[in-house]
């Protein structure tokens, strides 16, 4: 099925991947039919029910909804993290679904670059050796790997805290030391999940401006699940899922417009 | 800022340094949490050591007992043989009873001075009449007074030569419904026929044994190499001095001035006080003063000699008594006796499960951490490694310190066993192969519990990974 936008006319339709402004821009994520169901001791639960949806390179697209909507496990299929029950995920138009492991690891590891809620940083490695693992991975030889790690600590503006390692670090900092971990081999993708959840205001607006920069200045797309409203000064589309349905997707100005009363409904 | 298009290509593997680099990171980083895992396996491996240790020490202590009590054992048996009776059946049960290798009927041949055929001919009838003779042992009363009268031993082969007596046995044995004679009626009729013949070779090997002990001295147990004859008739020696002293404390007189000299009660003087009181030669002197006094026989022992015997007899007690704790060691799955294989076994099970549950332990609780990895690329080839290397490093550490642990109680309980028997059969090179073993056990049991569920980590996708946590 077709989750049809029910925004006023004009609207960036899921069905409609042109966009107008940008005729440059290719559409870097479709998926069609996007179905995942869980099985747990014996209920299937339906997280997603059909999602049709084209995102275009250099977008930032929040993703909104109240929670148990399918926001996460939207985001996983997305990201190559886990598989949909029926449907497709295309990237760049390759079939995630086609990938082999090895494959799916080489994308994993290049091309999508993973923020969490819970920062996951790897807790026994310091901050430089936690931006470096994607290299790592990646077989990039230790020196030039190093050496971009600092840039991009520098980036995040944690170059003089290389050597710390997560635990002593306030949550900010860990959020900025995952997103250079993210940004490690200049991904095409940044998936976002929540990446404000466990901040206070003040570092949540930080990272929250940390990756407007990296959208405007390395065109990065990013994806990003969240509850939080400031996304709405930061993105260009946003999209509202409900009970595993797009509900809704509409660009920002009509949204800003309209904010009272798309929170009346949604709320 | 235009990107290039998505190309996808197979991700390279991490590098086995880096690997390694990356779990001896983790284990630092977590180090308390290994050191509890390695302290685990430790516990599991020093139990199956322990039993290692016990095991190895049993089987070296009771070669090496056995070898030493092999020749007092000889000796005793020599003894026996040349103290017993002569009587015909005596000799008759010796030379039946014996198998093919045994030296007795080397030396009952020389005695005898038999040929070879002839001394054959004897063996296979006296197996036989060995055969009757339990038969007519083991008939009741009444069944033996019927069949021969109150004919004993060989004197019923005798009796039998007579045909009217014969036919008496024929009809009794006849009439007694459970007896089995060991042999047909007939065969024994010919048998009893060739009786005279043999028991007039086994009166010669008779008259011979009259003097048989002496013969046997003098011929220098013939049977035996000279190393080995030498080592029998010390033994007989010894043995025979050990006996004159320890019968002496029986006699009244002696016994009553070794109390009074050692301030006990008559009651209280035992074989080990006297042997103890021996031990210092000026005491032996004394000692051998009173023999003389009371007439008692001294043999050659002088108070040198006391001593050294007193020493020596503390030896070989501590040797027999090692040889009877070892006893049941032996034969089953090892070499080391059933009841220890089975303990080797059950510590086994032991280690791998107390070693299976730390690893487990370990993976599981970070499947987190593992679905990151996934996350930034890693194979799932590479996490199973990490996760297998972690695990083959804590069973190696677990197991070094668990071998030495066990090495260490093992030994010391062993050293409460048998002493300073310990320092003479300490089996080494079995040590060393156990504490492999031991190392090995760790090392394997820790990869292989370890393997499972990294695998199961490891395939999970990164999501369903974080959200069993």
């Amino acid at each position: 099925m077709t989750a049809t936008p029910t925004a006023p006319a004009g609207t960036q339709g899921s069905t409609a991947p042109t966009a107008p402004a940008d005729g440059a821009r290719r559409v870097i994520i479709r998926t069609v039919g996007l179905r995942k169901s869980y099985l747990k001791k014996g209920v299937v639960t339906e997280a997603l029910r059909g999602v049709d949806m084209e995102i275009l390179t250099g977008e930032f697209i929040a993703i909104m909804g109240p929670s148990g909507s399918g926001k996460t496990t939207f985001f996983n299929m997305v990201g190559g993290l886990d598989s949909p029950t029926s449907g497709r995920v295309f990237i760049d138009e390759v079939d995630v679904a086609q990938l082999t492991a090895v494959e799916l690891a080489f994308l994993r590891c290049r091309k999508i670059g993973y923020i969490f809620q819970q920062f996951n940083l790897i807790p026994y490695m310091t901050a430089l050796e936690n931006v470096t693992t994607p290299m790592a991975f990646a077989g990039t030889d230790p020196d030039t790997a190093r050496n971009r790690g600092m840039e991009l600590l520098g980036t995040v503006g944690l170059r003089e805290r290389w050597f710390h390692r997560p635990i002593e670090m306030s949550g900010g900092q860990q959020q900025r030391v995952a997103i250079a971990r993210s940004m490690a081999h200049l991904p095409a993708i940044l998936l976002c999940d929540e990446p404000t959840g466990n901040l206070d205001l003040k570092t949540g607006r930080e990272i929250l401006d940390l990756l407007k920069r990296l959208n405007t200045e390395r065109g990065v797309t990013i994806i990003c699940a969240t509850h939080d409203p400031r996304m709405l000064d930061l993105c260009d589309r946003l999209m509202w899922l409900r009970d595993g349905q797009v509900e809704r997707v509409a660009r920002r100005e009509e949204v800003r417009i309209t904010i009272g009363k798309i929170n009346n409904e949604t709320e | 800022m235009a990107l290039k298009p998505i190309d996808v290509r197979p991700q390279p593997r991490l590098g086995f340094a880096r690997t390694v680099e990356i779990v001896l990171n983790g284990i630092r980083y977590r180090l308390f949490r290994s050191a509890v895992t390695v302290v685990v396996i430790a516990v599991a491996v020093a139990f199956m050591m322990n039993v290692l240790c016990e095991a190895v020490t049993y089987r070296s202590v009771r070669r090496l007992a056995t070898e030493r009590t092999a020749g007092q054992r000889l000796a005793a048996r020599w003894a026996g043989r040349l103290s017993a009776a002569p009587t015909p059946e005596a000799v008759l049960r010796e030379i039946g009873g014996a198998s093919a290798s045994d030296p007795i009927l080397d030396e009952c041949r020389r005695m005898g001075n038999l040929a070879d055929s002839a001394f054959d001919e004897l063996r296979r009838a006296a197996a036989d009449a060995v055969a009757c003779l339990d038969f007519f042992d083991g008939a009741g009363y009444a069944a033996r007074r019927m069949m021969v009268k109150d004919a004993e031993g060989t004197v019923v082969f005798d009796r039998l030569q007579s045909a009217a007596a014969f036919d008496a046995f024929t009809d009794a044995l006849a009439r007694v419904q459970s007896a089995r004679f060991p042999m047909p009626v007939p065969e024994f009729g010919a048998w009893l026929a060739s009786w005279p013949g043999v028991g007039s070779l086994e009166d010669a090997l008779l008259d011979a044994r009259g003097g048989f002990g002496d013969a046997v001295r003098a011929a220098g147990f013939v049977a035996f190499d000279a190393a080995t004859a030498d080592v029998v008739a010390r033994q007989a020696r010894e043995a025979r001095d050990i006996r004159l002293v320890e019968e002496s404390g029986q006699v009244t007189d002696i016994r009553k001035a070794v109390a009074a000299y050692l301030n006990v009660l008559p009651g209280d003087v035992t074989a080990d006080r006297l042997w103890r009181l021996l031990e210092s030669p000026s005491d032996a002197g004394w000692f051998l003063g009173k023999l003389k006094a009371a007439a008692h026989p001294a043999g050659d022992l002088g108070p040198g000699r006391a001593a050294e015997l007193a020493r020596l007899r503390a030896g070989q007690a501590a040797w027999e008594v090692a040889r009877r704790a070892t006893a049941d060691v032996g034969g089953g799955r090892f070499g080391v006796g059933t009841r220890m294989a089975w303990l080797v076994l059950v510590s086994l099970g032991v280690c791998a499960v107390g070693i299976s549950n730390a690893m487990l332990m370990s993976v599981t609780e970070r499947f987190r951490e593992i679905a990151t990895l996934k996350c930034l690329g890693a194979l799932d080839g590479s996490i199973m490694l990490m996760f297998v290397l972690e695990a083959c490093l804590l069973g190696l550490a677990g197991g070094l310190a668990g071998s030495l642990l066990g090495s260490l109680i093992g030994f010391g309980r062993m050293l409460g066993v048998f002493g300073g028997l310990l320092a003479a059969g300490f089996p080494f090179t079995a040590w060393l192969v156990a504490c492999g073993l031991a190392v090995l056990a760790g090392v394997v049991l820790a990869a292989l519990a370890g393997v499972y569920p990294s695998y199961l980590a490891a395939r999970l996708a990164p999501m369903e990974a974080m959200r069993i946590e």
